[in-house]
This record gives structure tokens, sequence and C-alpha cells, in this order.
């Protein structure tokens, strides 16, 4: 890696994290919107209880507005989508302009949501640019430890999203093997019990094990 | 050209896109703004470009000589062609610069000076900004971003390429590098130009870098990295000189460099602009531009400032008193287009009250005669109307000065204003370069 400022690397590892927050919980939430049209929403309190945020929503329906769109609110998905561009921006030298440019797409589809009748149009947008965003750093950042320090980031969301939501669970093997091999490319130090954990404990998982692959996977750097 | 009007929507989509931005404190709260773009370019022909490079040049090295004597010899004092109360009452001035020389003798490595075009034809002089002049990377990001949007624009007009700003300030950077690494140094995210550091700081290929994560060891400045401490060789700072090093200027500042201007004392590193050069840009000082350009130079001035006058001198205040309803009034302690009062635009009563001021503290004031200045054409909603338009012109100064031939053309939304401001929502230009 080129001379990079340390404090890039944490940025980096939130950019990850921030921008797979974003893209996969609105693919989760995708469901709902439609269950919604019947009628039979979600229960949004368990939603809330799994990933610890507060629920003040008084239905799925206001859930489903607030929590995605709501940019004063700190736990919203909006908020993250503000951090994936804040992080972005105080990385353009890093990530190149052209790559940060999604960014700013994705938040503005986002933007253009906020009282939408079909708030899923908007959303599919967002997602679509930051799954550019996702193939355009790939391809154009040459440094491969900045590379893998977002992917990093990425994985964990990814994990700490699959393991509390109990959601697309026959992806944690893959996913725990791909952030272990991101994690040695990255060349930051991670905590060695973290790692010890997410080599040894396999398939099947019981509750337990899911439990200490969450630690193990929320704790591994201290970014 | 109306090809290029035409498409003024999708180009403002990709300034967006780009995160073209400034940001705003109001209310004790920080917003985030894109900066409007009006696509009817400011034209300088070729013949007109060359003047104003000579001009410009020769003010940047007169001021850069200025620098040097004021923190040196101070000639200029003893030969009384500046009163000494303007550089040590100046609030840019800097008494722990005193003997300093910076790499290569330069002071101010990236100049921008404010012009203005009369409608006689003739460009005027009306701010010099020797610290951290900011708005270069507006106008290149905007060419490219045209040229994308309506390339039959520039295939039928013959414009100077703009887009190698990047080059030059590495170039510059390159040039006083002390040896190590060149780094931007931005205050943070909620700077007001933090779009501008950080789109410089990928044109030239610098790291960009905050208090947090440079330090000074052994009088030399590192920056903590991936690689480890990697010794800075050239510090582009974007921080303003009182904040620079808690331990030589402002105490409570938590964005500066502990003893950075020890590691710069010791020649360990080029800070870009040199510390202390706000008392060169001052707008007491700026009205004997012009006598330094002779005193240093033994030349004319080729590019003239706006009619001013100094309240200090007995006939100027005298002046100033009796036709100050005509005049604009300017504070010297106050920047971007703060504190700028027309006289026309007072009441009896207000006018009384600043000629009160004026008498009171007269070196804190300086008059000018208004510019009557030519208008721009700028689109507003489907209508083309006429606001007033600065120019900010950068010249880099390595091995000599180098003009960028472009700039940041500011424009006035407002049809009564003057100020062009973007702080007081004004917007900005491309400035071309015509190729005859």
């Amino acid at each position: 890696m080129d001379s990079m400022p340390l404090s890039k690397a944490s940025r980096l590892f939130w950019l990850g994290r921030y921008y797979e927050r974003v893209a996969a919980t609105l693919t989760y939430l995708w469901d709902w919107y439609d269950k919604m049209i019947d009628g039979v929403p979600p229960n949004c309190k368990d939603f809330c209880r799994a990933l610890e945020i507060s629920c003040p929503y008084l239905s799925t329906e206001e859930f489903l507005h607030d929590y995605v769109f709501d940019g004063t609110n700190p736990e919203s998905l909006r908020t993250a989508a503000d951090n994936m561009l804040g992080n972005g921006m105080m990385l353009r030298e890093t990530i190149g302009s052209r790559t940060l440019s999604y960014l700013e797409l994705a938040v503005t589809a986002m933007e253009s949501g906020v009282g939408s009748l079909s708030p899923t149009l908007p959303l599919q947008r967002t997602i679509d640019y930051i799954m550019a965003f996702r193939g355009c750093y790939d391809d154009c950042i040459a440094d491969i430890e900045v590379r893998n320090i977002i992917k990093c980031g990425a994985s964990i969301e990814r994990l700490s999203l699959y393991l509390r939501l109990g959601w697309q669970l026959e992806r944690v093997p893959t996913e725990v093997g791909r952030l272990l091999y991101r994690t040695r490319r990255a060349r930051l130090s991670a905590c060695p019990g973290c790692l010890q954990v997410l080599e040894n404990l396999s398939e099947p998982y019981n509750d337990s094990d899911k439990q200490k692959l969450l630690a193990a996977a929320e704790q591994l750097f201290s970014l | 050209m109306e090809a290029l009007l035409a498409h003024k929507d999708e180009i403002n989509e990709q300034l967006a896109r780009y995160g073209v931005k400034f940001g705003i404190y109001k209310e004790g709260s920080y917003n985030e703004r894109l900066f409007p773009f009006d696509p009817h370019p400011r034209m300088i022909g070729a013949e007109e470009f060359r003047q104003l490079e000579q001009g410009l040049a020769q003010r940047v090295v007169a001021l850069n000589n200025f620098l040097y004597d004021i923190y040196h010899e101070k000639k200029i004092i003893k030969d009384q062609v500046v009163p000494e109360e303007f550089v040590y009452r100046s609030p840019g001035y800097l008494a722990q610069c005193e003997g300093i020389t910076p790499p290569h003798g330069c002071y101010s490595h990236i100049s921008g000076i404010d012009l203005v075009l009369g409608k006689n034809g003739e460009w005027y002089v009306l701010e010099d900004n020797l610290r951290i002049p900011s708005g270069a990377s507006y106008p290149l990001i905007a060419r490219a971003l045209c040229r994308r949007c309506s390339p039959a624009t520039f295939q039928q007009h013959r414009v100077l390429d703009n887009r190698d700003y990047g080059k030059l300030l590495k170039h510059t950077m390159e040039h006083v590098n002390t040896g190590g690494i060149n780094v931007i140094f931005t205050p943070g995210r909620y700077n007001a130009a933090y779009f501008e550091h950080a789109y410089l700081a990928e044109q030239a290929g610098a790291v960009l870098a905050e208090s947090g994560d440079l330090f000074v060891e052994n009088r030399r400045l590192y920056c903590r990295t991936s690689c480890g401490a990697t010794q800075v060789g050239a510090l582009y700072r974007r921080v303003s000189d009182e904040y620079l090093d808690p331990l030589f200027f402002e105490a409570s500042s938590l964005i500066g460099i502990p003893n950075l201007m020890d590691a710069y004392m010791a020649g360990n590193v080029a800070i870009i602009n040199a510390p202390g050069n706000g008392v060169a840009d001052d707008k007491g000082i700026y009205y004997f531009v012009p006598r330094m350009i002779s005193y240093y130079l033994g030349e004319e001035p080729i590019l003239h400032n706006a009619p001013t006058y100094l309240p200090y001198f007995p006939e100027d205040f005298a002046y100033v008193m009796s036709h100050a309803h005509q005049l604009v009034i300017k504070d010297v302690a106050e920047a971007g287009g703060y504190g700028v009062i027309f006289g026309s635009n007072l009441t009896q009563e207000e006018l009384e009250e600043l000629k009160k001021a004026i008498t009171a503290a007269p070196r804190r004031f300086i008059a000018q005669e208004v510019v009557d200045f030519q208008d721009l054409p700028v689109s507003e909603g489907e209508a083309t109307v006429e606001r007033k338009a600065d120019l900010r012109a950068f010249v880099l100064t390595a091995e000599s000065p180098v003009v960028w031939p472009s700039g940041l053309t500011r424009f006035s939304r407002n049809p009564d204003s003057f100020v062009v401001n973007s702080s007081q929502g004004g917007g900005f230009k491309d400035t071309w370069i015509l190729c005859h």
C-alpha cells in the first residue's frame, strides 16, 4: 500500500460497513414493501430487537418510512447512507472521484424516495448505484490492501445482518471464509481470539455458535 | 454556444453527481450546498490573456519580494514606501515569522488574484489572496463535465485546456519539497472548501491528511501511514495561519500540528503558502501594491488597482468624508464579502455612523470608487439575464510564476448586488482562454 494515513484505514473499513448495511438491509426489506400491499406486514419490533436499535414506530408502515428515509434518526438507513457518503468523501483521493460519484447517486436516489408512493423504485436505484460502486472500486482501485479493507467492512456487516436476522444463514460459512481471506490481504491487525473463533467454528451452527460468530466478527478489528 | 447552454441541466446533474459542493455555517449549523453553475463561460481572448498573464506574474513577483523584505530587511519601510503601521498593525503580519526564509525564498506559491473587467475594457485588481485562495477545483471539474455534456461546443471553440491544474500544483509542490511526500493538510470534512481539498489531492496525487495524521519529531514532519511514519516534504496547508501550530500561534487550536513551525524553521518542510503571507494581502496593503511593483521591479504596474483611498492619509480622509455616499467602504479585517458597505445603500443616519467609525479608526477601512464592471450573461430559467461577475485568477509559482489558463468566474445571483461570494449565494462559471 502507498503512503496512506492510518486514519484512512478506519474510514475505508466503515465505508464498507455502511454501504453494505444500506444495500443488504434494503434487499432484506424488499419483501416487506410487497407484503404491505396485501395487508400482512412483518413485525418491525422483531427486526429492531434483532439489530438492537430503538423501535419508536407505531406501525410497520411508519417503520418503512422513518427507518428507511429519516435522516434525523441516527439509526436509520438514511443516516447509514449519509455516513457511507461521508466516509467516501473523505477518501476521494484514495478511491477516486469516479468511484465516489456512485455513492452520491445512491444517496440522491434515496433522497428522491421521501414521500414517494412507489418508494421501491428509488430504493432500487439506490441498490443499483451501490452495486455499481462495488464494481467500480473493485475495478479502479489498484491497491489490493485498500480494496480488501473496504471488503472486510462489508463482510462483517453482512455477517452481522445474517446472524442477527437469521437471514441467508446458508451463506454464513462462505462469508466467514471471505472475511478471513480478506483480513489476510488487508494486512490489518485483527483480534487473535476472534480470528480463532471464525477459523474454528463450523456448521451446523447452534444458537450459541451464532452468538460467538457474531461477536467475533464485530470485534475482529478495533477501527 | 447554444449546444452548451442546452445542456445546462445535465451539467448541473453531473456536478451534483461528483459532489461539487461547498459548506456554509449558518445559525450554528453546517450545511453543504451545490455550487450553482452557469454554463455561459467567461471568454478571454488570447491577446487579452497575454496582458493579464504579464500583469499577474508581475504582481505576484512583487508581492513575493515584499514578503521576503518585510520578514527580513524591511527596506520598503525604511524607504518610506509603505508606512510601518500598515505592516505591523496588519492582523496578517506574524512577528513569529521574522527572519524565516522558506525553501527557494518563495512565500506565495499559489496566489489567487481577484479582478473585475471595467466597462472601459480595462481589468482592475480588487484583491490579492496569498494565504489559502480557494476555487480552482470548480472550473477544473466543470470543464471536464462540460466537455462530456457538449463535445460539439469544444470542437467548435478553440479553448486552452485547463485540466492540467493538478500537474501544475504537483510541480509547484515538488519544486519546494524538502524530501518526502506531498500532503494537502485539511481542517477536515466540515470545512467550507472540503470538496476542493479532496479533489485537488486526487488531481495532484498528494496525500490528504488532517492534524491527527501528522506529527513532528526531531524537527521533521511525518505522516502516520500504513507504511509507518513517512516524512512530509511539502505541506499544502488549507488551514489558517493562526491555527497551524498551537505551540507557535493560537494555543487553543485543535486542528493544528504541534511544532510544525519548528520543522519549517529548520528547513525540513515547505509550507504552501508560507505562514505570515496575510500581511501582503491585507486590504490596507493592497493600496501599496502598485508602489511595490515600481519599488522592487523598477517597472510600471501592468494591472491597475480599483481607485482606492486610505482614510489614514489626511487628503484621502477628506475625500472619503465628502464622497462616502458614492464609495464602497471595506473593513480591512473582514473577508468573504462581509464588511463591504456601499455608501449609496445607506440612509443619511447610517452614513454619519459610518463616517464616525472611519474617523475613530481610519486604519480599519479602505474606500474604493465603485468600478462599473461589465455584466456577464447568466441563464435564469429559460431567460438570459445580466449579472455582476468577477474573476479569480490563479498564479502558481515554482521556478517562475505561471498563470493558469482559466480561473474562477463568480457571479452574483442578485440583480442589484455586486457581491459574488459563494458564501453569499453567488454562483460560478468556467473561464475560457481562447486560442485566438
